[in-house]
């Protein structure tokens, strides 16, 4: 059986499409692999010769591009249990807000004035405190940011996250300020670099700062992908959030590769890594040595 | 205990429907049976309601009228129905608590029979109620179509703030709470007017104070008496009337061209207002439920004679 | 006067022909096999086609 690089994603959108064509180009062999199409059983190590089974080769190397982060923080561990090296956003991809808002912090990364609520009356008590603009960041995996403009805003939001959602989607962080109109953009990092950005709102003036900024955050996380946001504020550039699986189809690249070039070539390197210590794993797939040439061969020519 | 076989003569049996007692309820209970009135309280989740029997009776219920006072407004649509089927009298009948249990409906209904009432627009996506909101111009109010108690309520005073809030609704709510309703907020004196119509009477009516754009008692308003001027009497009325309903809290908004109808409920709240006011508000509900009762026997008893 | 009917797919960024559709219409991408709903006929314009609600249904 082959070894392959798996993708997952729920569908081969253009972020996915752009990684497994570089992958394929290069020689290296990729698929797709819906993160939730199969029943994964809940013990160690097991699910790989399923996986093997249902796509026809082994995969010691996944991708994390799952668009639903709630299907990902319940399969993610499962595949490491495969043995397989999941490049991903690290604690942004199986952990909350919470858990990346304290690794940044704990790192010394600027971030905005931030307090965890957990009730419709924290959060306007803490509302009374941060001043507005705010910014609601739900603790739900996957929940977008609510801008907070105003007391009348905000009590709405909160009542409805509350009424409508119950307790746990009341639950979030509440950061001072708001993207809106904010300078605000959206950086790559893969690998521990900045490889590509793009403006979300309004034109961005962020120099090499941002890029260490971004970079440091990526590291604070361990993510080895990560789409790191930051904004402007009065306190000056913070990072604002962190996205788990960043759309890369609209950045410019920072250097000479695309965000799906610096992917795709990680994800080649980590194949090579991973082939080289895969013989000693237990349960872990090896590649043959016809095929470790190959993959070789192709990563050279993507890199 | 009353002789069965003297149908015509005995007082009428009363059936409050009831989701739980609350001090109302309560005294509802207390003032008929002051009046010698055979009452019983109904819980609606007690409730097992067999659709194929012909009549109350068949299906276990010996009601003459039944009064609705749950608070659990969809299961009392549902059992008004079954009841008025069975050729038990409700009060209110479901026509009136299905018109004021939508706001939506409610509004259509005021419209129609010429009240004013704030402007009100139904959009049904997020880009065409914020279209809705651009049109009536901010700040606007957000209603869940079902709802009370001031609950959901929300002010957007921009664009980002209404789309922020509508967002919350389409991604947590159920469909219903993705039937927009968005209406001109209307600048009021920090008060409403709460006017308690039982029959074809404006029994009493009380300001509800607050500090809040909110004046529910149910989110901490104060009640203080309002006299009930011909035109408060009036629209209150034309409003109850409108949608079919004997038996009402009507809400009103002063605004310079005169009352704006906000809603009517048709399970009226009386415990603000009962401060307010020295008129029994229990008793005349009693009274009203009784008189149906009656009304409909004698529209039996003609019909009996008629054949 | 002839309008081209080729569409990118705004998920998956594959192009296919769309043929004759209308406004409002509900197409299938060949390629991810996302639902796509047409917008605008000239030119032809896609968008992701909205998610089924709770109460739709005959
Ligand atoms: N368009 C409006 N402009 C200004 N204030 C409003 C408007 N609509 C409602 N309000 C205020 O909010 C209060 C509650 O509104 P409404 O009656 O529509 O809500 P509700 O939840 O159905 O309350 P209830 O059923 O208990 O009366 C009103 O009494 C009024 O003070
Ligand atoms: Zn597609």
């Amino acid at each position: 059986m082959t070894a392959a690089i798996g993708v997952l994603c729920e569908r081969k959108r253009v972020e996915e499409k752009q990684v497994i064509q570089v992958l394929a180009d290069a020689g290296v062999p990729a698929v797709p692999v819906p993160p939730a199409a199969l029943p994964l059983p809940v013990v160690p190590f097991a699910p790989a010769p399923q996986v093997a089974a249902a796509f026809g080769a082994t995969m010691p190397v996944v991708v994390d591009r799952c668009q639903d982060r709630a299907v990902a923080s319940a399969v993610l561990p499962l595949w490491q249990g495969t043995g397989a090296v999941v490049i991903g956003a690290g604690i942004a991809a199986t952990g909350n807000r919470l858990a990346v808002a304290s690794a940044l912090s704990a790192a010394g990364v600027p971030r905005p004035a931030t307090l965890l609520v957990a009730s419709e009356e924290a959060g306007l008590q803490a509302l009374e405190t941060l001043g507005y603009p705010a910014t609601l960041l739900p603790l739900t995996v996957g929940a977008a940011p609510v801008p907070l403009l105003d007391r009348d805003a905000a009590e709405a939001v909160l009542e409805h996250r509350q009424t409508l959602g119950g307790t746990c989607e009341v639950v979030g962080l509440l950061q001072a300020g708001t993207t809106i109109g904010a300078e605000h953009a959206l950086v790559i990092v893969v690998g521990g670099s900045a490889v590509a950005s793009r403006h979300m709102g309004n034109e961005t003036t962020f120099g090499p700062q941002a890029v260490a900024l971004a970079e440091a955050a990526a590291k604070a996380i361990g993510a080895d992908v990560a789409g790191i946001e930051l904004v402007r504020t009065t306190a000056g550039l913070v990072v604002w959030d962190v996205q788990p699986v960043p759309d890369f189809r609209d950045t410019v690249p920072l250097g000479d590769r695309t965000a799906g070039q610096a992917i795709a070539d990680l994800a080649a390197m980590r194949l090579i890594e991973r082939t080289a210590i895969g013989a000693s794993q237990p349960n872990g797939a090896h590649l043959g040595s016809t095929m470790r040439r190959e993959v070789t061969d192709g990563v050279a020519l993507a890199l | 205990m009353n002789d069965r076989a003297a149908t015509n003569h005995r007082s009428p049996k009363l059936g409050v429907l009831v989701s739980y007692l609350r001090q109302e309820e309560k005294l509802i209970l207390t003032a008929a049976r002051a009046r010698g009135i055979d009452v019983t309280p109904v819980f609606d989740r007690d409730l097992v309601l067999d659709l194929s029997q012909p009549d109350a009776k068949h299906a276990g219920f010996d009601f003459d009228v039944v009064l609705d006072r749950c608070v659990a407004h969809s299961r009392a649509e549902y059992i008004l129905r079954v009841f008025e089927r069975w050729g038990v009298p409700t009060l209110n009948r479901s026509r009136a608590t299905t018109i004021c249990d939508d706001k939506a409906r409610c509004s259509l209904v005021l419209e129609a029979a010429g009240l004013q009432t704030p402007r009100t627009l139904l959009a049904f996506s997020i880009e065409s109620a914020l279209e809705a909101c651009e049109s009536i111009g901010y700040p606007v109010v957000l209603k869940p179509v079902t709802g009370s108690w001031g609950r959901l309520l929300a002010k957007a005073n921009g664009p980002e703030q209404a789309r922020a809030i509508l967002e919350q609704k389409k991604e947590l709510g159920s469909f219903h709470h993705s039937i927009f309703y968005v209406q001109a907020y209307i600048e009021k004196p920090g008060r409403d007017i709460r006017a308690f119509v039982v029959g074809d009477r404006v029994l009493a009516a009380s300001y509800r104070m607050a500090e809040h754009w909110i004046t529910n008692t149910a989110r901490g308003a104060t009640s203080v008496a309002c006299p009930i001027t011909p035109e408060i009497e009036e629209t209150t009325l034309r409003a109850c009337a409108a949608v079919g309903a004997r038996l009402a809290g009507v809400d009103l908004i002063e605004t310079p061209d005169g009352y704006a109808v906000v809603e009517v409920n048709t399970g009226g709240e009386f415990h603000g207002l009962m401060t307010t006011t020295d008129v029994d508000i229990a008793g005349e509900i009693v009274e009203e439920a009784i008189r149906m009762a009656h009304e409909a026997d004698g529209v039996a008893k003609v019909a009996t004679v008629g054949a | 006067m002839s309008t081209s009917t080729n569409v990118t797919c705004p998920e998956c960024g594959g192009e296919f022909e769309a043929g004759a559709v209308e406004v409002g219409e509900i197409i299938v991408c060949p390629e991810c096999s996302v639902e796509l709903e047409v917008l605008g006929t000239n030119p032809i314009n896609v968008g992701l086609a909205p998610e089924e609600g709770e109460d739709w249904g005959e």
